[in-house]
């Protein structure tokens, strides 16, 4: 069902940038007392986002574009948003079981929250390189705040800060590569930058060309917590709120790789394919073992997910270093790659917030993120350790769960590369060693070991009925996949530009 | 051919479902309800195993049927899963197929007995150990690579879980141990089979690539596996990573540290399953997706193999007679007898992959009934070292009889399904011009039997010792029922072995068939 | 304005503008250089404004008059005047925080000196089109004609090609408005 006609490319981000508005003006008219309604503003708003984005947008329609092209509504946007709606519902989810802990200033909370929203709708469709920069500010500077939101913990503010630091420096590289881009193009929008590649029929484009797209990408490795430019990332997981910290991971990630993936889609051909797929290759090697050693003497939850996130970031660039080299099936693997990219980014969406959304449970009632705290876990509540563990092992790829398919189809993309790509397929094997490893680590702890504190951990009604429900859509992800990825693949295939 | 469907689904994809419903069922019973899940558990499983008693009858009912008149190959459906990346659901039996299904339910059934005294955490035990067994079965039954590969792994995990939380002995480490490295086995696995599905494709260039094995495998007998990769012989490249890969859980020695370890920390109904089931998958897998997608790189590695098996029987053999706890032991025989399965692959004659199958079926059940055993008295006395023990055929008979007829088994005593499975082996492996090799494995018999008369001499008989006078012996029908079940079943087929080599036959001879060929070729 | 550039550069002859160009460069740089090092913020702080007002210089020579002098009204004369106002109503900074260590030195220039690497192999690597004399050359101004600058280009093309960034940059506001008064009001009861 499409409800929007012509305006589909900014439903949602109309939506919820007035819903941002709304949600500002029900915490003004609300007495101290009732605060809580100003959570229940932002849940309704993002739960009629979700239902729009799933139910009342087309996922297979033509292509449509809105302000002469800076927006563009096409399959891939239409499931990253998707993914970005879900995840904002969950944002909001883990905020209302967070905010008894903000001192105050629960509407700016949901406020921000719904702006970097906004950000993340606009970023999935974006059609020129001055919206793309726009959007990705507007994601950007949100975070910024909503990390440093606790001012009274020097951890926020710290978060913030080095979310604001190393985000300039990374914005810088964005808008130097920009016109770098624009230089060598005289065309700020992709499609001009598409025809601009393919009027080289083939050869190789010039230095600034390249020096832009290099600049562009490093600047989006910020985002996704990409090696070299993931310094940021344990410090700024650790000190911002959980909830927040959720949202970044899944938002910052999805976002960044959304405009990867645009570019990537507009930029590979004949004359590209070959050195972007050696990028790419590299890169994710790099941040494939970064991410998962680092991760291994890791103590506090938070910096645990924190660094396993940089670890799943060189997974999804493996489905970029799919393009693969021009002899075998380029165009299928390459599309494939995107396509496991698509579905890994919802799959990880769900996860990280089972997993984050426990890290927020358990903080609240016992006030620590360190991994020994979580000791016999399962004897204090189950429930928690059981989601926990479920989580976890998503991320580790575990079958029957999401993450496992989607790690699957992102080592498939890899290997339909053939022996190009067979180095990057062995070290995505060994990392999903690694990765079990220290994921386990966290499941000995509840399980295994006595607990410290005997106290049992009530979980209310509401919170089970979530963490039951996220369960369960890991576990149909995870085994009734058909469906998503039939979305992701035809996405992918017309970003591609591959037919049947 | 009129396919068999039973509401819509084969009874073999039953055999997946039922576990899988088992499984979520327990999920949704209140932990406190502890009798309502054990009940479920049995009634899943005793169901299961119903399905399986009647998939081997119609498997022996075939053996010398015209292909037109058989009942397997109607067992066999397939549905379309997710095209893009060609995975179906896409089950399929043969006689070795079929073993396996009845062997595994077996060991599930005993196990889900012998594990009733449960009582830490029961829901999670038997989730767990139902989850296991339900990735088990779907080894054995798919014939499509993504979901042999997703249920391989679906049976490692719970195992971690069911060491970490219910064992004993070092169970940190050894659980940790154990997952790390089948996983890391299952994962080289996947980087071959992975490797084959993209030559399969790149060669026959349909729309969509197709895990399927008989797609793999039309594949193969087009050529599409002949080709180099890096300058090497593809066949020859790509099948050490199934080999070993599927070989760490087999397992083959040097990677067969994680087992004995595995075994010793693992409660009983885990060891069992660990054991019995968990450990053919590696020699199973190499049978049903190694060998026959890639002959000629069998060919080149099986004098491999053939080498190392000697290290499972006698390095196996040697260190179980070193230990001390009866855990220990039989772990490492169970690795002494995996390197019988091995060289009975190695054999590459009809013979051998025979006996080899056989042994795995027979084997399986014997060394469950061991666990099993050894559980039964361990949850009493706490100890399981031979010198702690020592003349509890005193206080309890029923199991002292029940464990000297499992070490004869397993020694190999004419009358027992192992006798005649490991005389397969031998004669298989004299055969296929392993001559050393089959008298180095008459040899290692000897091993077995000082270690198994050394436990058993240990452990039940001497004098009366005063410290296990409070012993209590499996006394009622119910708690007697897992080991005459398990017993009954090694004598049935070591008296009858056709019940089963006629069934496995085919399988092997088709096995063998195509190694010849491509040896030959 | 353009015209007046014009008539500047003519007089300059054919050296003046590579002069006046380099001269300027170096005064950015010399000025974002003594920011960076100046013992007091407050000498960092006129630096800096002395770096913005060299950067509208540079863009008024490459004919951006439009974008010069936003850069004079915005930086010059909003953002300086504003760190001027946070420089004198805060307290002074701890000395030890100026000081630059030697480590900080060898992690900037490995950052540095790759970043200027591929500058530098690309600014090698491509041919810079000359555009002013290109434009001169195909449509020489009118005598006596006004000459329209870039500000109404600018104009049109912010609120038609990218009437969408240009809107969204007021949330992108509204948003710092709100975060900037988060951080103001801080997490005090």
């Amino acid at each position: 069902m499409d409800i929007a006609g012509p305006f589909a490319p900014v439903l949602l981000e109309t939506l919820s940038a007035c819903g941002a508005g709304a949600v500002l003006l029900v915490d003004l008219f609300t007495p101290e007392a009732r605060k809580s309604r100003v959570g229940a503003a932002s849940l309704a708003v993002t739960a009629i986002l979700f239902l729009a984005a799933w139910f009342g947008m087309e996922a297979g329609g033509e292509t449509a574009t809105l302000f002469g092209g800076s927006l563009v509504l096409d399959g891939m946007a239409v499931f990253l948003k998707r993914t970005f709606a879900t995840a904002g519902l969950l944002a909001v989810l883990a905020a209302i079981r967070y905010e008894d802990r903000l001192p105050r200033g629960r509407g700016e909370f949901h406020f921000l929250l719904l702006s970097a929203l906004t950000g993340m709708f606009l970023v999935s469709s974006v059609g020129d390189l001055m919206s793309m920069f726009v959007s990705l500010e507007l994601v950007t500077l949100s975070f910024f705040i909503l990390a440093a939101f606790r001012r009274e913990r020097p951890e926020s503010v710290e978060a913030g800060l080095k979310l604001l630091v190393l985000g300039s420096l990374a914005a810088a590289f964005v808008l130097f590569g920009t016109a770098f881009l624009y230089g060598a193009t005289g065309d700020l929008t992709f499609a001009g930058l598409r025809d601009h590649l393919a009027s080289l029929r083939g050869a190789p484009p010039s230095r600034d060309l390249l020096l832009g797209l290099l600049f562009v990408l490093l600047g989006l490795g910020f985002k996704i917590g990409m090696v070299p430019m993931q310094v940021w990332v344990p410090d700024v997981y650790q000190g911002a709120p959980a909830p927040v910290t959720a949202f970044l991971a899944v938002g910052s990630k999805a976002a960044g790789f959304a405009l990867v993936l645009r570019l990537v889609t507009t930029v590979a051909g004949p004359g590209t394919k070959d050195s972007l797929q050696l990028l790419f290759t590299a890169l994710a090697f790099a941040t494939l073992f970064y991410g998962n050693l680092a991760a291994i003497p890791q103590t506090n939850v938070k910096r645990l997910l924190g660094y396993s996130s940089i670890g799943h970031c060189g997974y999804l660039l493996m489905g970029l270093a799919a393009l693969g080299p021009a002899s075998y099936y380029d165009e299928s693997a390459a599309a494939s790659g995107a396509a496991a990219i698509l579905f890994y980014l919802l799959a990880y969406a769900l996860t990280t917030f089972g997993a984050f959304l426990v890290v927020i449970l358990f903080s609240a009632a016992t006030g620590s993120d360190e991994m020994d705290d979580y000791a016999g876990l399962s004897r204090r509540s189950p429930l928690l350790a059981a989601s926990l563990t479920v989580a976890l092992l998503s991320l580790a790829g575990v079958p029957p769960l999401a993450g496992f398919f989607g790690k699957f189809m992102l080592m498939r993309s890899v290997a339909l590369t053939g022996p190009a790509g067979f180095g990057l397929l062995v070290a995505g094997a060994v990392n999903v060693v690694i990765g079990l490893y220290y994921y386990l680590c966290l499941v000995k702890r509840m399980y295994v070991h006595p607990p410290k504190d005997a106290s049992p951990l009530p979980v209310t009604g509401p919170t089970a009925a979530l963490l039951y429900a996220l369960t369960a859509a890991l576990l149909i992800l995870g085994i009734f996949p058909g469906a998503f990825v039939t979305l992701a693949s035809d996405a992918a295939r017309a970003a591609f530009g591959v037919g049947g | 051919m009129e396919p068999v469907r039973f509401l819509g689904l084969s009874p073999l994809s039953w055999v997946v479902a039922i576990p899988a419903l088992t499984t979520l069922g327990i999920l949704f019973t209140p932990s406190a309800a502890k009798n309502a899940v054990r009940r479920i558990a049995l009634a899943g499983m005793t169901l299961t195993f119903g399905i399986a008693i009647w998939i081997l009858v119609q498997a022996a009912g075939d053996v010398g049927l015209d292909a037109s008149a058989r009942v397997l190959p109607r067992l066999a459906q397939k549905v379309e899963w997710v095209r893009e990346l060609g995975i179906s659901w896409n089950v399929g039996a043969d006689g070795m197929g079929a073993a396996m299904v009845f062997l595994t339910s077996i060991v599930i059934f005993a196990g889900v007995l012998v594990s009733w005294s449960v009582e830490d955490r029961t829901k999670e035990f038997y989730l767990s150990l139902i989850a296991l067994v339900t990735g088990v079965f779907g080894v054995f039954v798919s014939r499509d690579l993504f979901w042999f590969y997703f249920s391989y792994e679906l049976a490692v995990i719970p195992m971690y879980l069911l060491i970490g939380i219910w064992g004993s002995t070092n169970k940190e480490y050894a659980s940790m141990k154990l997952t790390l490295y089948l996983t890391t086995g299952a994962v080289c696995a996947l980087v071959g089979l992975l490797m084959v599905y993209f030559r399969a494709w790149a060669f026959l260039k349909t729309p969509y690539p197709s895990f399927d094995l008989d797609y793999i495998l039309m594949a193969r007998d087009a050529g599409a596996f002949d080709a180099t990769w890096r300058g090497m012989d593809f066949q020859v490249f790509a099948f050490p990573f199934l080999l070993f890969g599927f070989g760490a859980i087999a397992p083959m020695w040097p990677l067969h540290t994680w087992s004995p370890m595995g075994h010793a920390a693992a409660p009983s109904a885990a060891s069992m399953l660990h054991a019995g089931v968990l450990m053919k998958l590696g020699s199973f897998a190499i049978l049903r997706i190694a060998v026959p997608a890639l002959p000629e790189g069998a060919v080149w590695w099986m004098p491999v193999v053939a080498v190392l098996c000697m290290f499972n029987i006698l390095y196996g053999g040697l260190v179980a007679i070193a230990q001390k706890d009866m855990k220990f032991i039989v772990g490492y025989s169970s690795s002494s007898h995996m390197g019988y399965v091995l060289l009975g692959i190695a054999s590459m004659t009809s013979l051998g992959i025979n006996g080899a199958i056989f042994l795995m079926f027979a084997h399986g059940v014997m060394t469950a009934l061991a666990f099993a055993l050894i559980g039964f008295f361990y949850d009493q006395t706490h100890v399981r070292t031979i010198p702690d023990l020592g003349g509890m055929s005193h206080q309890i008979p029923f199991i002292g009889t029940a464990f000297v007829f499992m070490s004869m088994a397993s020694a190999g005593v004419p009358g027992f399904a192992n006798f005649a499975s490991e005389v397969m082996v031998m004669f298989g492996a004299w055969q296929g011009g392993l001559k050393w090799q089959a008298v180095v494995a008459v040899l290692g018999i000897v091993p077995t039997g000082v270690y198994l008369l050394r436990a058993v001499k240990g452990a039940f008989f001497g004098p009366r010792n005063p410290r296990w006078d409070g012993l209590r012996d499996a006394v009622t029908p119910f708690q007697r029922l897992p080991f005459l079940f398990l017993i009954s079943v090694l004598l049935l087929f070591g008296f009858w072995p056709r019940l089963l080599t006629d069934v496995i036959g085919e399988s092997a001879d088709e096995l063998a068939g195509l190694l010849a060929r491509a040896g030959g070729g | 304005m353009a015209e007046l550039l014009g008539k500047l550069t003519a007089a300059m002859g054919t050296y003046g503008p590579a002069v006046l160009f380099y001269g300027v460069a170096g005064l950015v740089l010399a000025s974002a250089a003594y920011a960076v090092v100046a013992k007091k913020i407050d000498h960092s702080a006129f630096s800096l404004m002395a770096c913005f007002t060299g950067v509208a210089a540079l863009y008024a020579m490459l004919g951006s008059d439009f974008l010069a002098v936003t850069q004079v009204i915005v930086y010059v004369g909003g953002i300086m005047i504003l760190i001027v106002f946070g420089v004198l109503l805060t307290d002074r900074l701890p000395v030890e925080y100026r000081q630059i260590s030697r480590e900080t030195v060898v992690q900037g220039l490995a950052v540095a000196v790759p970043v200027m690497a591929a500058l530098v192999w690309a600014a090698a690597g491509t041919s810079w089109p000359v555009v002013a004399e290109a434009a001169a050359a195909a449509a020489p101004p009118a005598a006596g004609g006004t000459d329209p600058g870039t500000t109404a280009a600018i104009g049109k093309l912010l609120l038609t090609d990218y009437l969408f960034p240009f809107e969204f940059a007021s949330v992108l506001l509204l948003v710092a408005l709100v975060g900037a008064a988060r951080m103001a009001r801080g997490g005090a009861k």
